[in-house]
């Protein structure tokens, strides 16, 4: 198949990325991989859209550092591709790292991922969904009771209200905006700083308070949902534990801290049953869940990464499900001659 | 009827403005009207949607002026609405106006907006449709036959060779900003300056180039749409002639100019016609079309200006008859208990 994944910026990519991980799968099961840049797409006088892509020259990598090595170097083959002759485009880029002089670059791919999936590429996940959870609303949009207390707003007076209700303590972050930065523990017996918070996070738009679940400070769990499922190969599941370091809140990958082999629980099942649904509706092939006791606290459809930190643990493949996944989409494609809904095709 | 108007800012509404004139109708209509600026809603702990909304005491304004006047003064009813209550919630923010201290205001109607669709409010325009507008790929989705010729890239050299296949004449515009910022006439006398006006706009992202129409030279035609079909009232259609009076390229009506009745022509109301398919499946409400000779140059489906305007050519009430559509969608909400579809009831 055709393959194209969409980075933020091809030179900054890491070995250790699960992007880097799927596209050297692929590429090693002979398929064509090409990578785009935030910059690199064009739309093209004749309405057809190109990119400028980026590809690595062998057909073989026995290491994903061998590969990425290989991607970034001086004999890397760089051409234009036509995009809409891709069978897939892969939007796997992190809209909360492009932040001041490159907002622009948040949404490039899904602005051109939803005039690629109108002319037949399957595009995962869905690019008009991943619009709408370009904030963190979309996560109020799943049922209640996998979701911790929450409120959002921009007035003071509202959040202080709702950090009493909690008991004291909620969790304070920007509504628009993500990747652990400015992320606060709000305490109530540490009422000199809160109004800083609060002012803070006010200058950059809205505020989310939510209840802060004390089994948090252990840490969580990452699970990996394809196709509305819990990822499971080969009798494992795409899961690991991530734990806090000392008083870090940002329990994610970027903030540091330690991971371990995670044990994947009904409550944990269950929850994902819960998220099934409404992850069908809309496109989300591939999505990484986190999650805290009973609840769920975040959702990550943009760029979910660890599948190698999985796979270190559970002694198995998931890039090579992952790929797998999208080559039969692929082939029920041809079979529809390019003519079926990306939402749900991203789902089969 | 309960309507709430989602604005920008109180303090920059102006009494010119089309939202100030609808809401004077709904009052003097005697419609329940509240004014919610972008940063005053809240997603309450109980999962409804709340804000902080000003309204007016008085049953009948003769101006605009006097409706603002009471509406920014400390008579004004503040108080925190429960917009999940609503009838209707018309969303009349412009974004481009936000581009620069306060990006998070550009969605926040859009963001909330979709909550509140859960409690049967109609939201107009649709939301889910309006957040895949804020770049101008929109315009690009539509049939290819009434659109100018039109590039899209960040790529300087690509852009050149475009102008050059144009004949060294184009307008060079960002993709993602505003409607009023940077506007190019590239041509060959200026041509020396052309790296420095591509470097303007590629700097903040994409760039699109497109074919200059010699009748921009005149102004542009506006056409008002509702329900997608050409607005219409007591026999006359709600449409104004835009005429340049400066050198500036900006052809819209915020810029120096003047303004003119039209006649509208058969190549008007073909270009409507070839829109509405998509106006419909896309639950927009109220549009404006800018219109240069036989070509749809822009789309305004934030909040499309100037209805007064051609109210004062035309002679009629269009606001009125703006309201009277509102009014029947929430006669035909009460019919379906406020259970129907917010995209098909958007353009009923």
């Amino acid at each position: 198949m055709r393959l194209g994944f969409f980075v933020n910026d091809v030179a900054a990519e890491l070995s250790g990325y699960t992007t880097t991980r799927l596209a050297q799968t692929a590429t090693n099961r002979g398929d064509e991989v090409w990578y785009f840049g935030a910059a690199d797409f064009i739309y093209g006088a004749d309405d057809v859209i190109y990119a400028h892509g980026t590809a690595a020259p062998k057909t073989k990598y026995k290491t994903h550092e061998a590969y990425l090595r290989d991607l970034q170097g001086s004999q890397a083959v760089r051409q234009r591709v036509t995009v809409d002759d891709l069978d897939v485009l892969m939007l796997r880029s992190d809209p909360s790292t492009d932040t001041g002089n490159r907002v622009w670059a948040q949404t490039a791919g899904i602005t051109f991922g939803r005039v690629a999936k109108r002319r037949g590429v399957i595009v995962v996940n869905d690019p008009d969904c991943l619009l709408k959870a370009m904030n963190k609303m979309y996560f109020q949009h799943f049922p209640e009771e996998v979701r911790p207390r929450t409120l959002i707003s921009r007035n003071r007076d509202d959040i202080k209200a709702f950090l009493s209700e909690m008991g004291g303590n909620a969790v304070i972050k920007p509504l628009q905006g993500s990747g652990g930065a400015g992320v606060f523990m709000a305490k109530v017996d540490d009422r000199s700083n809160i109004n800083q918070m609060i002012d803070t996070l006010v200058r950059e738009g809205y505020i989310i308070a939510q209840e802060y679940l004390p089994a948090a400070a252990e840490g969580d769990t990452r699970l990996f949902m394809m196709n509305g499922k819990p990822l499971r190969y080969k009798g494992k599941y795409a899961a690991f534990r991530r734990l806090r370091r000392g008083d870090d809140l940002r329990s994610n990958i970027h903030a540091g801290g330690s991971k371990e082999k995670a044990v994947i629980t009904d409550s944990h099942l269950r929850l994902a049953e819960i998220v099934r649904p409404k992850l069908v509706q809309d496109g989300m092939f591939l999505v990484g869940l986190d999650i805290v006791g009973d609840k769920l606290m975040e959702i990550n459809v943009f760029s979910p990464g660890g599948l190698g930190s999985a796979q270190q643990f559970e002694r198995v493949n998931f890039n090579e499900a992952v790929i797998t996944a999208l080559e039969r989409k692929v082939a029920y494609m041809g079979h529809y001659h390019r003519n079926f809904a990306n939402e749900e095709m991203a789902m089969l | 009827m309960r309507i709430g108007f989602f604005i920008n800012d109180i303090e920059t509404e102006k009494s010119g403005f089309t939202t100030l004139r609808l809401a004077m109708t709904a009052v003097n209509r005697g419609h329940e009207v509240w004014i919610i600026a972008a940063g005053d809603l809240a997603y309450d702990a109980d999962e409804k949607i709340r804000a902080w909304a000003r309204s007016t005491a008085g049953k009948k304004y003769k101006a605009t002026s006097t409706y603002l006047k009471e509406l920014k003064s400390s008579q004004a009813r503040s108080e925190r609405i429960t917009v999940d209550d609503l009838d209707i919630l018309m969303l009349r923010n412009d974004p481009a106006l936000d581009t620069g201290n306060r990006p998070w205001a550009k969605t926040a109607g859009i963001i909330f907006g979709n909550v509140a669709l859960r409690s049967g409010v109609v939201v107009l325009n649709d939301p889910t449709a309006l957040a895949g507008a804020l770049d101008k790929m929109y315009i690009q989705l539509l049939p290819k036959h009434i659109r100018p010729k039109t590039f899209i890239s960040c790529d300087r050299k690509e852009i050149k060779d475009f102008i050059q296949e144009l004949g060294g004449v184009a307008v060079l515009k960002g993709f993602q900003g505003s409607s009023s910022q940077e506007v190019f006439l590239v041509t060959n006398e200026n041509r020396a300056n052309i790296n420095q006006m591509i470097d303007a706009i590629v700097n903040f992202g994409y760039a699109i180039a497109q074919e200059y129409l010699p009748g921009a030279e005149q102004g542009s035609v506006r056409l008002f749409l509702v329900n997608g079909e050409p607005l219409r009232y007591k026999g006359k259609v709600a449409a104004f002639q835009w005429m340049r009076t400066g050198d500036g390229m900006r052809a819209n009506i915020h810029a120096p100019g003047s303004t003119a009745a039209v006649k509208l022509t058969e190549a008007h109301y073909q270009i409507a016609e070839t829109v509405r398919p998509r106006l419909v499946q896309d639950g927009m409400f109220l549009v404006g079309l800018e219109i240069v000779d036989d070509k749809l140059v822009d789309i305004d489906i934030f909040s499309p200006d100037g209805l007064v305007t051609a109210q004062s050519f035309e002679k009629v009430n269009f606001c009125e008859a703006v309201i009277k559509a509102l009014e029947r969608k929430v006669d035909y909400m009460a019919y379906y208990r406020r259970q129907f579809d917010n995209v098909d009831m958007a353009t009923l």
